[in-house]
């Protein structure tokens, strides 16, 4: 038997309702939580619409409207639940909204108001906060909180600055097509270089919302490998064509273009935690008015109160 | 650990002489399966560690590329099933003569490869086809491919009779082109008298090193010349620190040779047959390790290390005699001492980069490296092209 009929071969599962995958640690109640996440109607290719192809490059796709707010079930998938014994909070799958210390982070945006970015950076006169007088002292006070949640080193990989009432956010800054500055849509990170099978072992990255507005975090909840599952894909010959995954997201919206978004939002004063080399993700600004600002890290950041369960 | 593999297929170019196995018209190759049993019993020995350990295996040639993609996407998903224990990380790195790309080998050196080696040996005109032209337009060519499609890489050249007499217009074009080289001496041929030609004295690997680190310095280029580099790390981190360390092939080894047919080789004792210490598709690697051949291999290089590195002031300190315990038997040296001794290069260039970093002001009389000096770039990895 060749390794093609030796191949696990079945239909894709991901359909239009939200399946068991990713879970959110959230520190408020069930309808706070409720209220924070929307459920979109699956994804469209950005260069089939009009309005969105000039933006975004070629093979790439973004959230589809109209946005839905969950069912009790997939509410249920969603949200990790610390009253109950089971799978433990998991770093490189499971997500997580934390507040941030009011007295580490309103210094911190008391200088961005002070530096006028935080109303509306303007690009042109823009000089790096980095030249704050105050900058190095309060990314090391921010750096110092997040140590605390952190299992071993993090690493600040960008302060970050985006338009508002954005779809999407993040550009193509490092393919051979960068100087396009064109939007990716729903992407994976490679941070750790992973093979697909082994992105379960990726670290996460906490992004800080330093804006004046909430801004929202978009992911698939299903892990790379039940993502590979759920589309029906041959394992292992889809894997030999694609050994890292670096394909997987786009295959998976051709495949099950009717598979929810998840839309959660994140206010200012939050972070969010998310495995971003497990997670297929993006962020939005979408009906905002204000410069949106973040902070980003890297490392194994696992909520308060989860250490030993992760 | 590093695992160098004999890659599956061999060369249908002749290579410079230098890192040249024997057997390359050999036409055996590694199976899948063999590669399976080997990787099984790697993993079944560094599992029963009490610590994490990063494996990183390095294909080598003949021209490892030649086996084709294909090959290399099972044999990488063979290794994420076998080595599915997190303390173990793996890694993929392949030395290849880059004669050959296509748009499915570059996907694999972009994409499969964690570190990608191209092996060009400037001004040599040793590597020719069958029919005798000149492969090295087709190789340039082919780096000006990964440039363009964003593959890092870097190169090997190895230094010869034939190029010495060019070494400045070697460095010059790899900091042209802003690659990280790495230029090694030829070593001793896999028969007696293979690269015998073309071995230079280490009197003259030391002048090369000495020109390579004096370029080096006053190049704008933040290029990583290896081993320059690695020397003049362990030159600041001995001033720096007053530590000591030594190398210990019994508590560690840090290079694993495999050959095609699945012997198992310390770096000292390349297609020693008599050295080998087992065979990696049929026997047990935990068992190896741990065995009389090994052992023997354990005591020879530390008799190495007794007779030439007792009385040198770096050991311990800027040199772990790692170089006399693994490289040494791999040169040319009628003995120990002398001015042709198996160490006089690797002595001569700390002697001369310890002086020449303290002379520039790079590193002060404490060993503190000066952050605000013109050639820190060149000593802080985050700015420089990695080699």
């Amino acid at each position: 038997m060749s390794a093609a009929e030796q191949s696990e071969i079945s239909r894709p599962v991901a359909g239009a309702t939200l399946l068991a995958g990713a879970r959110i640690d959230f520190h408020g109640d069930e309808q706070e939580f409720a209220n924070r996440i929307s459920l979109s109607s699956g994804t469209l290719k950005a260069t089939d619409d009009p309005e969105l192809a000039p933006l975004y490059a070629k093979d790439t796709f973004v959230p589809r409207a109209p946005w839905r707010r969950p069912a009790g079930e997939e509410l249920a998938h969603l949200r990790f639940d610390r009253s109950r014994c089971g799978v433990p909070w998991r770093t490189s799958a499971d997500v997580a909204v934390i507040r941030i210390s009011d007295e580490v982070l309103q210094t911190f945006t008391q200088m961005l108001e002070e530096h006028g970015i935080r109303e509306k950076a303007n690009k042109a006169t823009y000089v790096s906060v980095s030249q704050h007088p105050r900058w190095t002292a309060n990314v090391d006070a921010l750096g110092r909180h997040l140590a605390t949640i952190a299992d071993g080193e993090s690493k600040k990989i960008f302060f970050h600055m985006a338009d508002p009432n954005k779809l999407t956010l993040t550009k193509d800054e490092f393919g051979a097509e960068a100087h396009r500055q064109r939007l990716v849509g729903l992407h994976i990170d490679h941070w750790d270089g992973l093979p697909l099978r082994h992105r379960s072992r990726a670290r996460n990255r906490i992004c800080i919302n330093l804006s004046r507005e909430p801004r929202y975090s978009l992911f698939f909840n299903l892990p790379m490998m039940e993502m590979f599952r759920s589309a029906g894909l041959r394992d292992p010959d889809d894997i030999y064509s694609d050994f890292r995954g670096l394909y997987l997201g786009q295959r998976f919206m051709t495949i099950c273009p009717d598979y929810p978004v998840v839309r959660l939002r994140i206010d200012p004063g939050e972070a969010y935690v998310l495995p971003t080399d497990n997670l297929i993700h993006d962020a939005s600004t979408i009906g905002n008015r204000f410069t949106d600002i973040t902070l980003t890290y890297l490392g194994l950041f696992v909520p308060d109160g989860l250490r030993s369960a992760a | 650990v590093g695992v160098d593999i004999h890659a599956p297929e061999p060369c249908r170019v002749s290579h410079a002489p230098g890192y040249e196995y024997p057997d390359l018209a050999d036409r055996t190759t590694m199976t899948q399966s063999q590669l399976e049993r080997m990787y099984r019993t790697i993993a079944d020995h560094y599992h029963s560690l009490d610590h994490p350990v990063s494996i990183e295996f390095d294909w080598h040639g003949g021209e490892p590329l030649l086996v084709g993609s294909d090959f290399y996407w099972r044999t990488f998903d063979t290794q994420t099933r076998i080595f599915d224990n997190p303390a173990i990380t793996v890694t993929n790195c392949v030395q290849t003569n880059l004669t050959v790309l296509d748009d499915r080998l570059l996907r694999l050196l972009d994409e499969g490869f964690d570190g990608v080696g191209v092996s060009i040996d400037l001004f040599s005109g040793s590597r020719v086809n069958a029919a005798g032209r000149d492969l090295q337009p087709a190789v340039l060519k082919n780096m000006d491919r990964l440039r363009e499609s964003r593959v890092p890489f870097g190169c090997i050249t190895v230094l010869s009779r034939r190029n010495l007499p060019h070494l400045r217009k070697i460095y010059r074009f790899f900091s042209d082109a802003s690659i990280s080289p790495r230029i090694l001496p030829v070593h001793l041929g896999a028969t007696d008298t293979q690269n015998d030609a073309a071995l230079l004295s280490e009197t003259e690997v030391l002048q090369s090193y000495i020109d390579l680190f004096e370029m080096w310095i006053a190049d704008p280029t933040p290029i990583a010349v290896e081993p320059i580099h690695s020397y003049a790390e362990r030159v600041i981190w001995s001033l720096a620190t007053g530590l000591t360390a030594y190398y210990d092939k019994a508590d560690w080894e840090y290079v694993y040779f495999v050959d095609t047919n699945g012997a198992l080789y310390s770096y000292s004792d390349l297609f020693k047959t008599s050295m080998s210490h087992g065979n990696l598709f049929n026997d047990d690697m935990h068992a190896m390790v741990n065995g009389a051949r090994h052992r023997r291999a354990i005591d020879a290089a530390a008799a190495r290390m007794k007779a030439a590195c007792s009385g040198c002031r770096h050991f311990g300190r800027a040199c772990s005699g790692y170089p006399v315990a693994e490289e040494s038997p791999n040169r040319r040296a009628s003995s120990l001492q002398g001015e042709d001794a198996i160490c006089t290069s690797e002595r001569g260039i700390l002697d001369h980069i310890e002086r020449r970093l303290v002379e520039l002001g790079i590193v002060d009389p404490n060993g503190q490296l000066d952050t605000l000096s013109e050639h820190y770039a060149r000593f802080n990895p985050a700015m420089r092209i990695p080699a």
